[in-house]
């Protein structure tokens, strides 16, 4: 077995009297795509909020190479490494494709006061060599081209390409993707798959939390399925695919036909 | 990119011909009004960082003023310092200060922190008020020295203009290249949305508190320009209203632009100006003219101005072109 | 001892003022997520029309009403002028030109009635009552009563009637209400008129007591702020309740510290209170769904 990038210990995340999110345990491996599967409400998001921080977990904590924290932060969390997307983008409309991006690289930049106020070589220097960077992960996201129009002149799958750019931007080692096929029809949906491929390619291992079932089935190494906050199930496609519990809580005949 | 150049070295010359201009103003009640306004310019750009470039409200800033003004002033003239070390001092501690405010409030949003802010500018006009064996109370300070620059006494008002905009453009100078930075990346990404900020790993926390504390201290700059200018200062400079006034500026010129708290300074004292022809009406037709402002162009003056002069040099057909492209997304 | 339980007594009775004040203010807030800077001013329209009223032979009972009625009407031509242009931008940008009407409303007053402050004679002026020893004047009994009562008719007005419900459900979340056919804008009318009708009430009611003067609304304002953010933003219950502990703590401060540190001491309360339990005060930053 591979090493583990996260490992996530008794995780519960509680709302008022939901648990959103009970007892869940797993483990992100390097170099893999890992699915996440469930009915609305199971707590994927949530869960992807707990790995980047965003939630602090009622109970539990997570492991994060040799740190270990139960109330993660979220810059804290960029830092180690984690990068996400959201189900709902957030990127910022009335900025460029390109400006949004550079908001990723924040963590190489230089911004000792000195060397922005006195626009020293090396600030020239890294500053050129971050906009090349966000302009070549542009490009090979196939949105190159759009760099200098505005966010909000583009096209859902365009702009999530752009939110996963800026979070390719902190040079992450674990990328997580929140539905990002919700919303795209079935050949965008096939050309982000593979530029996940591309990305897992690249050295960083996917949390893939997703809707289309075949999708997730297709492009993960192994699956996690999520009912009512709690884990039923784990393993590879195929024997998620052929559980019982999962079959009879959540996929029905669905895969099967 | 040639063409940001351009602008840019205009920009410098301009600072520097005005401040060579200054020199030559002879007119007693002009200077006084220029000024005044420059520094009230100061604090605009100043509040611009917090509320334009973090979006962050406050409604304090006259203790940034007002702390920095005294501290020029008690320093010179009780502890015997230097004036430009009470400078030095005035631009530290209302830093310093704004850090303090900013470590409880910057957890706060919207209305809360307009509100805590304020609160802060209430207290400090209170403690300046009050702590009368430090301030002297309601009287004030005086005798605050005028400074000296290689030599030549900036009592000559034409001399501390000159001075005063030097002021002006370092600090806008300062702030563009600070906001042209990943810091100003990271403050304009915050105040859109935090959340993208911290996943991109922004400390949002420590960049809030790095701008309440520039901005204090800049507004601290404005403060000690104030009190080696009168000559003396008294707590009701320092109000709620001064606060206030420079929140409205900002936001009227165009909050989050450089040109923008410029501009609303120039045109707002403009208007003040005209208004003394009304006597009491004065203030009257301020609070008339400034809704009517905000109403007409809530998103402030610079960025209508741009907006329609960018409009009025296109072609029609690319209006016409942009407008449905606009409709369709 | 009496001189603590007069310090209470008179802290509660300004309280109750301010909640008159903070509820008008909090509705307004909850409704229009307006900060209404110019809220203290309609107390000085309410002042102002009390006194003149009264000096033209008007009973002080009509005209306290007749005080709500004008602070109405003008609070009505302010919404249209300066709130309704600017319901779909910023809320920054009302409470900017809330503090436009203020600076308006004020400076008005200074030239037309010139800023000394000027006595109102309530038919209670002078009497008070003494209960073992505490006196407490009539007049701030009435201010206590009728703010009470205004609070709770205005309580059961939001939490029983048809235009209660549709306030709050445009408070709780504006879209949906007007998917669910709340005439928002109607109803974000009625609740300014309504909240600075009330506080122009306020006004009528602590004229005898504190004089009326062009700029007497600035510190009801801020007050009210405090009060309301204590309580929380556009909750009823809580502004009515701050008003009471505002109250109390002004009179505490100004009895046993200084009374020149009172509106510091106030503010710092404030201060605390954010700091340490802001999350029962604090818009829900972890709650924000991602
Ligand atoms: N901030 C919050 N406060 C209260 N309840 C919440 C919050 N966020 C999520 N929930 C609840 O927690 C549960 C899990 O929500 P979550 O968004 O994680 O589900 P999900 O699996 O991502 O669903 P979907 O497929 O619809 O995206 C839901 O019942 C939701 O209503
Ligand atoms: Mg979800």
């Amino acid at each position: 077995m591979s090493e583990a990038l996260i490992a996530a210990k008794q995780i519960s995340v509680r709302f008022g009297g939901l648990w959103a999110i009970k007892d869940v345990e797993l483990q992100v491996n390097s170099g893999e795509i890992l699915g996440i599967i469930g009915p609305n409400g199971a707590g994927k998001s949530t869960f992807l909020n707990v790995l980047s921080g965003l939630q602090r977990p009622s109970a539990g904590h997570l492991v994060i190479g040799k740190e270990e924290t139960a109330d993660p932060k979220a810059w804290r969390m960029a830092k180690l490494g984690i990068a996400r997307s959201f189900q709902t983008i957030r990127l910022i409309d009335d900025m460029s494709v390109l400006e949004n991006v550079l908001i990723g690289t924040h963590l190489y930049a230089v911004k000792g006061f000195l060397q922005v106020v006195g626009r020293s070589r090396s600030w020239h220097q890294t500053e050129r060599q971050l906009k090349e960077g966000a302009l070549e992960t542009l490009a090979w996201l196939g949105v190159g081209h759009k760099a200098e129009l505005p966010v909000s002149m583009l096209p859902l799958q365009e702009r999530r390409r752009v939110e996963i750019a800026r979070a390719l931007m902190i040079r992450p080692r674990v990328l997580l993707l929140d539905e990002p096929c919700a919303g795209l029809s079935q050949q965008e949906s096939l050309a982000l798959s593979n530029l996940m491929s591309g990305i897992r390619t690249r050295g960083v291992s996917i949390v893939l939390v997703e809707h289309n079932v075949k999708l997730v089935m297709a492009l993960a190494d192994r699956v996690v399925v999520l009912d009512h906050g709690q884990k039923i199930a784990e393993g590879t496609p195929t024997e998620v695919a052929h559980n019982e519990t999962v079959i009879q809580a959540y996929l029905g005949g669905e895969v099967h036909a | 990119m040639n063409l940001q150049r351009l602008k840019f070295w205009s920009a410098i010359l301009l600072g520097l011909g005005s401040v060579l201009a200054s020199l030559y103003v002879q007119n007693m009640y002009l200077l006084n009004v220029i000024i005044l306004a420059v520094i009230s310019a100061i604090l605009a750009v100043s509040v611009n960082l917090l509320v334009g470039y973090t979006g962050q409200i406050s409604l304090g800033h006259a203790g940034f003023y007002g702390i920095g003004a005294y501290t020029v002033a008690l320093l010179t003239t009780r502890w015997h310092w230097s004036i430009w070390l009470s400078f030095l001092a005035a631009f530290g501690l209302s830093g310093l200060m704004g850090l303090v405010l900013g470590l409880p409030t910057t957890r706060l949003r919207g209305h809360f922190l307009g509100i805590a802010t304020l609160g802060f500018g209430v207290i400090v006009n209170v403690v300046l008020n009050n702590w009368t064996s430090l301030t002297n109370g309601p009287v004030g300070v005086r005798g605050i020295p005028a400074p000296a620059l290689f030599g030549i006494s900036l009592e000559y008002k034409n001399f501390f203009l000159g001075f005063a905009l030097a002021c002006l453009f370092v600090i806008v100078l300062l702030v563009y290249l600070v906001v042209n930075s990943a810091v100003g990346r990271a403050w304009k990404c915050i105040r859109r949305d935090e959340i993208a900020a911290q996943v991109s790993g922004i400390n949002v926390y420590g960049y809030k508190l790095l701008a309440f504390a520039f901005s204090g201290g800049i507004a601290g700059i404005a403060g000690a320009l104030y009190a080696a200018f009168m000559t003396l200062v008294s707590p009701e400079t320092f109000d709620l209203n001064q606060s206030i006034t420079i929140v409205t500026t900002t936001i009227l010129g165009g909050a989050g632009t450089l040109v923008g708290p410029l501009l609303g300074t120039g045109i707002l004292t403009l208007i003040s100006e005209w208004l003394r022809n009304f006597h009491e009406l004065r203030l009257v037709l301020y609070g008339l003219i400034l809704v009517l402002f905000i109403v007409v162009m809530p998103q402030g003056i610079y960025p209508f101005v741009k907006k329609h002069v960018q409009l009025w040099f296109t072609p029609r057909k690319v209006k016409i072109q942009r407008g449905s492209e606009g409709r369709h997304l | 001892m009496a001189e603590f339980a007069q310090t209470l007594v008179n802290g509660l009775t300004v309280g109750t003022l301010y909640s008159l004040v903070a509820l008008g203010l909090t509705i307004i807030y909850g409704v229009m997520n307006l900060a209404n800077f110019a809220q203290g001013e309609f107390a000085m329209i309410g002042g102002f029309a009390a006194f003149f009223l009264i000096q033209a032979g008007i009973p002080y009972p009509l005209a306290v009403v007749i005080a709500f009625a004008a602070a109405g009407i003008i609070g009505l031509i302010i919404h249209l002028l300066a709130n309704y242009p600017l319901r779909q931008s910023e809320p920054i940008n009302m409470m900017l030109s809330s503090l436009g009407v203020s600076l308006f409303l004020v400076n008005l007053a200074q030239y037309l009635f010139s800023p000394t402050p000027q006595v109102v004679e309530s038919p209670l002026s002078g009497k008070s009552l003494n209960f073992f020893g505490i006196f407490v004047s009539q007049q701030r009994l009435l201010i206590a009563f009728v703010s009470i009562v205004l609070c709770v008719v205005t309580y059961l007005l939001l939490e029983y009637t048809r235009f209660g419900r549709a306030v709050r459900a445009a408070s709780l979340d504006p879209d949906t209400a007007v998917i669910y056919g709340v005439p928002t804008k109607k109803i974000s009318f009625l609740t300014f008129v309504l909240g600075v009708a009330l506080t122009g009430v306020a006004g009528a009611l602590v004229a005898p007591v504190y004089y009326v003067y062009p700029t007497m609304g600035i510190s009801l304002t801020l007050k009210a702020f405090v009060v309301v953010v204590l309580g929380g933003m556009g909750n009823v219950v809580g502004a009515i309740a701050g008003g009471l502990v505002i109250g109390l703590i002004e009179s505490l401060a100004g009895g046993y510290i200084s009374t020149g540190f009172q509106d510091a001491i106030v503010f710092a309360v404030l201060f605390l209170v954010l700091v340490f339990r802001p999350e029962g005060i604090l818009t829900k930053v972890q709650g924000e769904k991602v």
